[in-house]
């Protein structure tokens, strides 16, 4: 008898443990086999409560328009969770139905067949209006006739800046040299000079930058008519005259005017430390909480004309998910004209209608549309995406860790030290 | 329980002294069954999980994994090959080594140090064990982002220093200078449960043998070396072993402080690890390093095992 309770208390125990590590029983029904209604799972990095429950609104939406799907569940994660997981995952051949990517993992995910071709779902879709969608946005996600994803976000990168600092020093307010057509980094850089030395605050911090990010250099880097790489990502130039010349302007920045912290200091704009930050435009809900006059301007132009950097995010189904076909609508749904026109009160959009800066003003609420105007302007007729690498993983951080090592130091000898980048980085390029 | 059992085991039997003997591997199990039965799930939970994960990394670091394509080629030893003769290797293995070496000698000398200070009856003596104790409650995360801010460019270490007429000094952006500061940020943050640990060891020393050394006319020193020392030495010797095996596995403090850089030099192995699968996706170069990562613990744990006897006092018994 006691021989029985041992063992059955063995088993028990072992098939706990066993049931245990099996985990969940995976998503409720599989497409087209059992014929039951599927779950889709959608990641995301959004934060904000009011957008969550916006995606919630139009994925509940979404499944009362489609008997096949029971329910669609919004997951957020950070951006760089995602960078993290969804390799894992589609590694270990469980990612979830859809979410969005950075414009920057476009063309890796596209060639290693990760994504569903969404076109013939889009063009299928009654009242969709395909040819609504802004060529250009759409170009980074698209393959001959095939489009991998939707961008829903075409953030620019734009220049905020703290009034008050610029009045105390007696120096013209930067959009008055917007309008003068003479905001360039020259002007900028002599005005932090200024402001630094009359207040003792940080000219200009570069956001989220913190010499480990380079994206978050574009605006200098386009305004110099610099690029990292070729159209192709072939053929690394990060060693050209207009990136020594952007690079050259960012140490003197740090280490000669000293307007802008140097590696491993911290700063903050939004807390009044700094004259001015260069930010996403979707960061401008944070000056609500700023306790001094702020503006907004496009970012400085330089001697390579008024470049603007845009940040782009799309929506896109993962050809590895088990519901790839619902996953493809709920996509053409989330970025349907009225679903957009919904979502444009967070994201800039990329539907030719919605482009204006009466839609921008709704995503940016702390932001009139008088002082939008010009930054739309500026976007339209001078705005980049972020350049893509075939590699994007491996090319980013190779490239992160060259600057890191070779061009962030005082004593670093610009021109040698952007040979040495691109040493660094060209076996990772496709070329 | 035990004995019980084993009672039944061999006196219970009707054929009396008749009954065969039972084999003792089998009284063994007999006596300890029910003691087996409870630990079972959570040894073949360890046996499952760290067998199939190590299994799975070595697997994993024989082939060429495209993450997002989920296509998995096997290339043999060509990752080891990769690594071994990259620019990166070389330096982050030079890395983990000083770090290893320097923080876990370092962390038993400190450790032990605070712990005969605090190993005194004085009044009061409570609150600085306390004190000593309290990082180690802290997130190493909370607490490499305090030292993040005083270490900075302009801050207030920089500050501090700056009486001393010295000119300010790069914390986080040279290589040894760096990785001593990583080093000490550490073990700020842990040394406190090392001191506990070395403070239960010397208030468990025979105090006959020392007052009979010291009857003797033995020194502070001769006591400590002669009588003191030997005595904690199990003590410190697990002190040691741990440290050692979890320095190697340091990550946050790097992550933080650094992000391995300026470039890879301050990078370590374990750091590397999470940088080759997650930030450049290459999995099966991530294996390899992890392989190699587990062969350094399992190899230094060994030799460290192995001439413990001349270490610990105890262990000649």
């Amino acid at each position: 008898m006691r021989r029985r309770i041992i063992g059955a208390t063995a088993l028990v125990a072992t098939a706990a443990l066993v049931a245990g590590c099996a985990g969940p029983s995976g998503s409720s029904g599989g497409e087209g086999s059992s014929g039951e209604p599927v779950e889709l799972r959608f990641l995301l990095w959004a934060t904000n409560p009011d957008q969550l429950a916006l995606f919630d609104e139009l994925g509940e939406e979404f499944v009362a328009e489609n008997d096949d799907v029971s329910k669609v569940t919004f997951e957020s994660v950070t951006l760089s969770d995602l960078n993290t997981l969804l390799p894992t995952w589609l590694a270990s051949n469980s990612p979830p139905d859809a979410s969005w990517l950075p414009v920057e993992s476009s063309i890796e995910y596209m060639n290693a067949d990760a994504l569903v071709d969404l076109n013939p779902t889009l063009k299928d879709v009654e009242g969709y209006d395909y040819d609504d969608l802004a060529d250009r946005m759409q170009e980074p996600w698209r393959d001959g006739d095939a489009q991998f994803g939707v961008p829903f976000s075409n953030g620019p990168l734009i220049m905020y800046y703290n009034k008050d600092l610029f009045d105390q020093s007696g120096l013209e307010d930067p959009s008055a040299a917007v309008e003068a057509g003479t905001w360039d980094w020259d002007l900028l850089r002599e005005d932090l000079q200024k402001i630094s030395a009359d207040s003792g605050k940080t000219g200009l911090i570069f956001d989220a930058f913190e010499f480990k990010n380079w994206v978050r250099m574009l605006p200098l880097i386009r305004a110099y008519g610099g690029t990292p790489w070729d159209e192709n990502g072939e053929e690394c130039l990060m060693d050209s005259s207009e990136m020594e010349a952007a690079y050259s302007a960012l140490h003197e920045m740090v280490y000669d005017e000293k307007i802008t912290p140097r590696p491993g200091q911290q700063a903050d704009f939004w807390g009044g430390g700094a004259a001015t930050t260069i930010a996403y435009l979707g960061s401008n809900g944070l000056l609500a909480d700023v306790d001094f006059e702020y503006g907004v301007v496009p970012t400085p132009a330089g001697p390579g004309g008024a470049g603007q950097h845009v940040g782009q995010s799309a929506m896109v189904a993962y050809s590895a998910g088990k519901h790839t076909d619902a996953a493809a609508r709920l996509v053409a749904y989330l970025t349907n004209p009225e679903s957009m026109r919904k979502l444009s009160a967070y994201y800039p959009p990329s539907r030719t209608s919605l482009l204006n800066a009466e839609t921008m003003e709704e995503s940016a609420p702390v932001l009139d549309a008088a002082q939008l105007e010009p930054i739309l302007t500026a976007v339209l007729e001078n705005g980049t995406f972020t350049p893509v690498a075939p590699n994007n993983a491996e090319t980013t951080a190779a490239l992160n860790a060259a600057l890191d090592q070779f061009v962030y130091g005082e004593d670093a000898d610009i021109p040698a030290a952007l040979q040495q980048v691109c040493a660094a980085i060209q076996p990772t390029l496709g070329g | 329980m035990a004995i019980l059992a084993q009672n039944r085991a061999v006196g219970t039997g009707t054929g009396g002294d008749k009954t065969p003997p039972v084999p003792a591997v089998r009284r063994f199990f007999r006596a300890n069954a029910f003691g087996y039965a409870l630990i079972a799930p959570q040894l073949i939970g360890f046996a499952i999980f760290g067998l199939v994960t190590t299994v799975q990394s070595i697997w994993l670091s024989l082939n060429s994994i495209n993450a997002l394509s989920g296509v998995t080629t096997f290339v043999g030893l060509e990752n080891y090959v990769n690594l071994i003769t990259g620019d990166r290797f070389p330096l982050v293995f030079t890395n983990t080594v000083f770090f290893v070496a320097a923080f876990s000698l370092l962390n038993i000398a400190v450790a032990m140090g605070i712990a005969l200070l605090l190993n005194n009856r004085l009044r009061g003596v409570n609150i600085f064990r306390a004190a000593v104790f309290i990082p180690a409650l802290v997130t190493m995360v909370a607490w490499a982002l305090v030292s993040r801010f005083i270490l900075q460019p302009e801050g207030l270490l920089d500050f501090l220093v700056s009486f001393t007429g010295a000119e300010e000094t790069p914390w986080l952006r040279s290589r040894w200078l760096t990785l001593t500061v990583i080093i000490f940020v550490q073990l700020t943050k842990n040394v406190g449960i090392n001191v506990l640990l070395c403070l239960a060891g010397l208030q468990a020393v025979d105090r006959e043998l020392l007052e009979a050394a010291e009857t003797d006319g033995a020194g502070w020193w001769a006591r400590f070396r002669h009588v003191t020392i030997p005595q904690v030495s199990p003590t410190l010797f697990m002190v040691f072993l741990l440290t050692v095996v979890a320095s190697f596995k340091v990550f946050e403090v790097i992550l933080i402080l650094t992000n391995g850089g300026p470039g890879y030099e301050t990078n370590v192995l374990s750091f590397m690890i999470y940088d080759e699968a997650f930030r450049r996706h290459d999995f099966g170069e991530a294996s390899a390093l992890a392989v190699i990562l587990l062969l350094m613990i399992i190899v230094v744990s060994s030799v460290l095992w192995a001439i413990r006897k001349k270490l610990v006092y105890a262990e000649n018994d």
